[in-house]
């Protein structure tokens, strides 16, 4: 069974490199997961703003917004991390209404860090995710992460942030609580901070402080909840799914970024092979064709013998290129299987599609081919 | 906007920013410029800021934390970004001394790595030193070619020092921002877009084209159309196969298959040209063409995709949407 039809798996991160259709495949496997009667979150990392295009939506999506699924059990919503207004919420739950409104109406460090830079967007990702997976409104939040070097920005974002927060680096800022550790005291040294005010400068020192003189009354929080996404992101509820294509470098990618995520402890248990083959019969969709039947064109009227050959060599050039792709993916499945020490991914195939999708009705026949997809044989 | 030889309009350049969607090809575009470039004299360095795996497996030889030649009078380095905080901090405290002992101190180390904006401001910091570098009075590199992020986390990498500026106004911190500003906006800097010719990718691509000029004020120099196919059936278009498809079944049916598989590919083709062009209609750059390279790429296969740069390519919008 696939992870995001399982009762069992209440997060799905698609992980892959950049161009594989990570964002569309997450949103098929949304309206595939609803129609099956699960309550979905598409919720994207990816700072592209794809995902709205894909569902054919046009507002912003900073919140979960609701996508009409036709004949649905479950229902879809859709949602994009945006930084800033993440930040907000996040002080807006934790903080007096007061203390929260001087840190977004004058400070320049919030403003900074609350806006879409690499690592914060990190950050704010991990804490959508949670109030996601906490709130209790979805059964299944299907993440699409950004392509392969940004996604292990956000599974690093845990341990990061952790050190962001850490005791030492808060005292410097003049705040926190006291630890007589020797490191500490000197971290906590006039030395330091006059180093810090050498390159920062003056007035920015200060608000600096007063930044981190906020972040650390939030500390426990930011912790607790960071340690809570880690925790779901490497329990049984999470199920990593790489997405790839079968190109040669999109595989070779997929198998760096499955190394890399097992050395964060992460073992993706499946592999999706988007555009994995062209279908050559529209009757059978599910059939991927590697060799084409002779042709005697010696029977046609000269005038047709030409186009007829024609017909078949592209026919035929399809289905070798098929062959080609199955080789790879192949040895892509070998390849993974090593990575993981154990049994190889269970793979899937989704066939090249007509047209690009831009509302869910586009949708509809990638979320046909996720329901039940073509297992590699 | 005329489809054009982009080479003339790269090699004028100290600095390429390459960038562009996931997965269309910016590793081999950097490489094919820097190809290009080196043939005709220049001295280009490749500057890689993410996993160097890919530009590797084009150049088939390492590419290191030093600039090193890669063959072909093609010199790479790979930036690490965190690996270029120290460098900066001796830039900003004026001191490798200071720097270090800054960068000893485990609470400011664990700021370093984790504040936004201050490993991107450093990695830009790197790159202008690598731009400033002469040698008898030369650049040591020309054109300096970074094969950035795909698009949105190289826009968000592009918006760092504007976002830093304004609160870094004093301070040795607000004299590296303004040193990047300076290299960003500088006439010879330009960002080169490398896209597919698919509709969703166009979008994007055009999505980010508006937030360079836009919001970053930054110079495209040119788009680069990567894997731009040939007509399924050369010679046989549309009209002609309807045409013929009636005599085609009655004499074999057997090619019912055959013909459904022709038609769609057609549809698929009308829509790559229609996305190229659309593309080429909306931008105001200059727009080449790199045909479809089998991989892994050998060296010709390169150097014919920066030639590639440097010719008038084949697609012709006039004809291909008549």
């Amino acid at each position: 069974m696939t992870p995001w039809l399982e009762p069992a798996c209440r997060l799905a991160v698609f992980v892959g490199p950049g161009g594989v259709g990570k964002t569309t495949l997450s949103a098929a496997c949304g309206v595939a997961a609803a129609r099956a009667g699960r309550r979905v979150l598409v919720l994207t990392a990816d700072p592209a703003r794809r995902l709205a295009g894909a569902l054919g939506l046009s507002c912003d999506m900073v919140d979960p917004v609701p996508v009409a699924i036709p004949h649905a059990a479950g229902s879809l919503h859709a949602c994009m991390v945006v930084s800033r207004r993440v930040y907000d919420g996040l002080l807006a739950r934790l903080l007096p209404a007061s203390a929260a409104a001087a840190l977004q109406a004058k400070n320049r460090m919030y403003d900074a860090f609350s806006r879409t830079l690499a690592r914060s967007h990190a950050y704010a990702a991990i804490e959508r995710l949670h109030r996601s997976t906490h709130d209790g409104d979805f059964d299944l939040v299907v993440l699409d992460t950004p392509p392969a070097e940004a996604t292990i920005q956000i599974l690093e974002a845990p341990r990061r942030l952790r050190a962001f927060l850490d005791g030492a680096l808060l005292r410097v800022f003049g705040a926190g609580r006291p630890v007589g550790r020797r490191l500490d005291r000197i971290a906590a040294s006039g030395a330091v901070r006059r180093l810090g005010s050498r390159i920062l400068g003056g007035p920015l020192l200060a608000e600096t402080r007063a930044f981190f003189d906020v972040v650390g009354r939030l500390r426990e929080a930011f912790v607790s909840r960071t340690e809570q996404v880690a925790a779901l992101l490497r329990s049984d509820a999470a199920r990593f799914v790489l997405v790839a294509t079968p190109g040669p470098t999109a595989l070779a990618t997929t198998i760096a970024l499955a190394r890399d995520l097992r050395r964060q402890g992460l073992d993706p248990r499946t592999l999706l092979v988007n555009r994995a083959y062209a279908v050559l019969d529209p009757e059978h969709p599910r059939r991927v064709e590697t060799s084409a039947p002779p042709l005697s064109a010696g029977d046609l009227p000269p005038d047709l013998a030409d186009a007829a050959v024609a017909l078949r060599t592209l026919r035929r050039a399809a289905a070798t290129q098929n062959r080609a792709a199955l080789d790879r993916i192949r040895a892509c499945v070998a390849a993974l299987a090593d990575v993981s020490e154990t049994t190889p991914p269970a793979t899937f195939l989704v066939p090249r599609m007509d047209g690009a999708s831009h509302d869910v009705e586009g949708l509809a026949p990638l979320a046909d081919a996720l329901t039940a997809p073509v297992p590699l044989r | 906007m005329p489809l054009a030889p982009v080479l003339d309009v790269l090699l004028d350049l100290d600095l390429v920013l390459v960038t562009g969607k996931g997965g269309v090809g910016k590793s081999l575009v950097s490489v094919a410029l820097a190809e290009a470039a080196a043939r005709v004299g220049a001295r280009p360095l490749v500057v890689s800021l993410g996993p160097t795996a890919a530009l590797e497996t084009l150049f088939d030889a390492p590419v290191g934390p030093a600039p090193a030649g890669v063959g072909g009078g093609v010199e790479a380095v790979a930036l690490a970004p965190e690996q270029t905080v120290p460098a900066a901090l001796a830039r900003v405290l004026g001191s490798e001394r200071l720097a270090q002992i800054a960068h000893r101190n485990r609470a400011l180390r664990s700021f370093f790595d984790a504040a936004p904006g201050v490993v991107e401001l450093a990695a830009w910091t790197a790159i202008d030193r690598l731009v400033g570098l002469r040698e008898f009075g030369l650049r040591r590199y020309h054109p300096v070619i970074v094969d950035m992020d795909a698009s949105g986390h190289a826009a968000m990498m592009l918006e760092v020092p504007d976002l830093l500026a304004p609160f870094a106004r004093t301070g040795a911190l607000a004299r590296l921002v303004e040193a990047t500003r300076a290299r960003l906006s500088a006439p010879s800097t330009a960002a080169l877009l490398v896209a597919t010719p698919a509709p969703l990718v166009v979008e994007e691509t055009l999505a980010l084209y508006d937030e360079l000029v836009g919001a970053r004020d930054l110079l495209v120099a040119a788009v680069v159309l990567n894997r731009v196919p040939g007509p399924p059936l050369p010679g046989l278009g549309p009209a002609q196969l309807a045409a013929l498809a009636p005599a085609l079944l009655a004499a074999a049916p057997d090619l019912a298959a055959d013909l459904s598989f022709a038609r769609r590919e057609q549809a698929r083709y009308r829509a790559v040209v229609e996305a190229a062009c659309g593309l080429a209609r909306s931008v105001d750059a200059p727009v080449a063409c790199v045909p479809e390279i089998p991989m892994p790429a050998g060296r010709s296969a390169l150097l014919a995709a920066g030639r590639a740069l440097g010719e008038f390519p084949r697609l012709d919008c006039e004809e291909a949407t008549a």
